[in-house]
């Protein structure tokens, strides 16, 4: 059994850079890509992570699915767990990495497009 | 699944989750930064984020394994003189910080890869390896790899990050 301490951490504050994706063309019409959101602050020197918001199914969803700006890559594991609803949790599940995936190269491009104009 | 420095390398370099390792970096900075901005949600005092600090001594338990991915993958590099692809690229000096930072130094990983004067052929950018990626990648996360279980017994601190 674990004895191990809690201690609550006040991290340093930061920005967020909003970039639009509602142009971003979604492989699947149930995901449309809605935004990113690029965290910057002076603390923090380079930050490689962003968060990628999106609706699905028509509905706005409150949670993001994070992103490695420098690996292209998503969070796999932000893709369970996202439904209560079994056969939506199954659907999203099945199509999402897929078209998250699909859209890393357009994605990277608007933040690097929009980091590089200052 | 097996261990492979394959799977090592995607895990690493490609950030796949469909992999027998487990991430761990030796920096809290690092940590603090992944719990902070790599969720789903900006944690909140109500719903933070967590980072947890875990001791291991020697002996390592039986179910765990760690691996240094450096000392992994040094051994399969291509010897100087190999016939196959070098890890090394052969761009100019300033390619390796468009690799480190492809967002905002990309013009150094896409400018081309400078030849001598006879030998032009068709112009392209420097050679990447996903080994090359794999060790930069490791050195940015300052990270470690845990194949097994960690016992709960390990871990000395929370911290609740927000």
């Amino acid at each position: 059994m674990s004895k191990h301490q809690t201690q609550s951490i006040k991290t340093a504050p930061y920005q967020i850079h909003t970039i639009s994706l509602e142009e971003l063309v979604s492989g699947s019409e149930l995901i449309e890509f809605l935004r990113v959101e690029v965290p910057y602050g002076e603390a923090y020197g380079r930050i490689p992570f962003a968060r990628v918001y999106y609706a699905f199914n028509g509905k706005k969803q409150k949670k993001a699915v994070p992103i490695d700006l420098d690996k292209g890559a998503f969070s796999d594991s932000s893709f369970e767990n996202v439904f209560e609803d079994e056969t939506l949790e199954k659907t999203f599940r099945e199509i999402a990495p897929t078209v998250f995936r699909n859209a890393v190269p357009q994605i990277v491009e608007a933040v690097t497009k929009v980091a590089l104009s200052g | 699944m097996q261990s492979t420095v394959d799977r090592l390398m995607l895990h690493i370099a490609r950030g796949t989750v469909n992999s027998p390792f487990i991430s761990l970096t030796r920096s809290y900075g690092l940590a603090l930064n992944y719990a902070n901005f790599f969720g789903t949600e900006v944690p909140t005092r109500e719903y933070p984020a967590y980072v947890y600090e875990i001791e291991i001594n020697e002996p390592i338990p039986p179910e765990l394994k760690l691996l240094d991915p450096i000392k992994e993958l040094a051994p399969i590099l291509p010897p100087p003189l190999g016939g196959h692809l070098p890890y090394q690229h052969d761009g100019g000096p300033a390619f390796l910080l468009g690799v480190v930072d492809p967002i905002n130094m990309r013009k150094f990983l896409t400018q081309h890869a400078p030849q001598p004067p006879a030998s032009a052929g068709t112009p392209r950018t420097p050679n990447l390896t996903i080994a090359l990626e794999t060790l930069v990648r490791t050195l940015r996360d300052a990270e470690i790899l845990a194949e097994g279980i960690i016992p709960q017994g390990c871990v000395n601190h929370q911290f609740e990050v927000y």
